[in-house]
């Protein structure tokens, strides 16, 4: 049996490292009875939490460039499929193209004097 | 539909559909009748065999059947796609907004402690939020173009005709209508007894019209669907799962949050002693209690969301190969999959929005 190794080093994620811990704190806190030792508890979590804040932030921020990426195909897609919903209007245009060529058809032919 | 007015009026084939049918109710081989007569025998042929009207119906029926086969199964899986994506959208919006306004209250609650401990301690210092105003818009942008997304799909696979497309249809009818009526009108002196076109045969007209732009679109649809679906996957899969990547900083920090701010309470109770009454240390006590419900079922939502969003991404490539005609069970064995992802979602919230307030008893 070897020296244990630190969380930090078995896990490559420090916020998934630095949770754990924190997590643990939180487990003794609740189980030490009110005190100097709860209070310092208490503490050491406070000082972890605002690494792990500082951590989650960072991860906000990377992940926002990403987003920022996806935007523009996103974007493309919804383009190609307004391009689709502009030829189907074409089609209900072109129904109502008939429907208009019918009705001059209807004018043209009733002023057609009747041969005889 | 496209033919030119000259067309129409100079070609011999301007009643071809009767040519066609082998009737003799062409224009230059019934001279023994007026031109106009003729074309008003179209329609009066039309009425007088209510044969062709039944074809006509039984066209356009054909058409509606060709038409909506074609597009039906699709449109009930982009249908229920869409419904839940909307519902795993909003969740995630929500997560965020309930995440950022976590974070603002437990700062607000952090300031409590501050304001005795940090003689720098100033109302003026911004409170740092979890997400910038530009931050979040930048997720919620691309979040609300997936929603369009599948809001377009629904619309082109619904096979329900637009509106303007209805009214064009019908339009084709009334003026066939109109056309007969006018023209037995003006020439009840020339032609005695014309028939004027019955509302039934109008109406197949615009059925036969509106069937075949039914038809037209459908195509269409399913012609270009198939790459849309196929571009839009690999997007979908990224983004679902840079929505994964962000939810699991969501629930670490307020797991972090929560944590901090039932602490920081609990410390508070345990440090004021007598200065405050039995009652309100009853209140303080039994907000801890409400701090901690709120915080299991926060963590479960988003660990649901995290499950929905896994799913989706899974049902958008099972749509993408629908699309285009394969593995038509694993379709909907993912589509009801994300349904219940959905519900689960649904449920989820109404737990977290039952667990907001605490009553304590006398």
């Amino acid at each position: 049996m070897g020296t244990p190794t630190s969380p930090v080093l078995q896990n490559p994620d420090p916020a998934a490292s630095y949770q754990a811990v924190y997590d643990a704190l939180g487990i003794a806190y609740w189980d030490a009875p009110a005190g100097p030792n709860k209070d310092l508890i208490a503490q050491s979590q406070k000082a972890i939490a605002d690494i792990l804040t500082q951590l989650d932030a960072q991860g906000l921020t990377s992940n926002t460039a990403l987003f920022l990426q996806l935007a523009p195909k996103i974007n493309a897609v919804n383009a190609s499929l307004k391009t689709i919903q502009d030829q189907i209007a074409n089609i209900t245009k072109d129904a109502g193209t008939a429907a208009t060529v019918i009705s001059a058809i209807s004018k043209v032919l009733s002023l057609f004097p009747p041969l005889v | 539909m496209q033919a030119s007015c000259h067309e129409i009026f100079c070609s011999p084939r301007i009643f071809c559909i009767d040519n066609q049918h082998g009737s003799v109710f062409h224009v230059f081989m019934r001279r023994d009748r007026s031109p106009i007569s003729t074309g008003a025998h179209g329609f009066e042929a039309w009425n007088a065999r209510p044969s062709r009207g039944i074809l006509v119906a039984a066209a356009a029926l054909l058409l509606s059947l060709l038409t909506t086969g074609c597009l039906s199964p699709l449109a009930k899986h982009a249908a229920a796609f869409s419904a839940a994506t909307a519902t795993v959208i909003d969740g995630s919006e929500d997560a965020y907004r309930a995440a950022m306004q976590l974070r603002l209250q437990e700062q607000a609650a952090a300031s409590v402690y501050a304001y005795d401990k940090n003689p720098q301690w100033s109302p003026y210092k911004d409170p740092v939020p979890l997400l910038t105003p530009d931050q979040l818009n930048a997720r919620i942008k691309v979040l609300d173009a997936l929603k369009a997304y599948a809001d377009t799909l629904v619309d082109l696979t619904s096979g329900k005709p637009s509106k303007d497309l209805e009214a064009n249809a019908q339009a084709v009818g009334t003026n066939l209508q109109g056309l007969n009526q006018s023209l037995a009108t003006n020439l009840s002196t020339a032609v005695p007894n014309l028939p004027v076109m019955s509302t039934a045969n109008a109406n197949a007209a615009s059925t036969a019209v509106l069937a075949l732009a039914e038809y037209l679109i459908s195509r269409k649809v399913k012609a270009a669907l198939p790459k849309v679906a196929q571009d839009m996957n690999t997007t979908v899969t990224t983004l679902c799962e840079l929505l994964n990547s962000d939810i699991t900083i969501l629930r670490r920090q307020a797991d972090v949050d929560y944590q901090t701010l039932i602490e920081e309470e609990n410390q508070s109770i345990q440090h004021e002693g007598t200065a405050v009454s039995p009652y309100e240390r009853r209140l303080e006590i039994g907000n801890l209690l409400v701090l901690a419900a709120q915080q299991k079922a926060n963590d479960d939502m988003l660990a649901k969301l995290q499950t929905a969003l896994h799913t989706l991404a899974m049902t958008h490539q099972a749509l993408a190969a629908a699309a285009q005609g394969n593995n038509p069970e694993s379709i909907a064995q993912k589509i009801a999959e994300l349904q219940a992802a959905g519900k689960d979602l649904g449920n989820y919230y109404k737990v977290l929005q039952g667990t907001n307030q605490f009553t304590p008893t006398n």
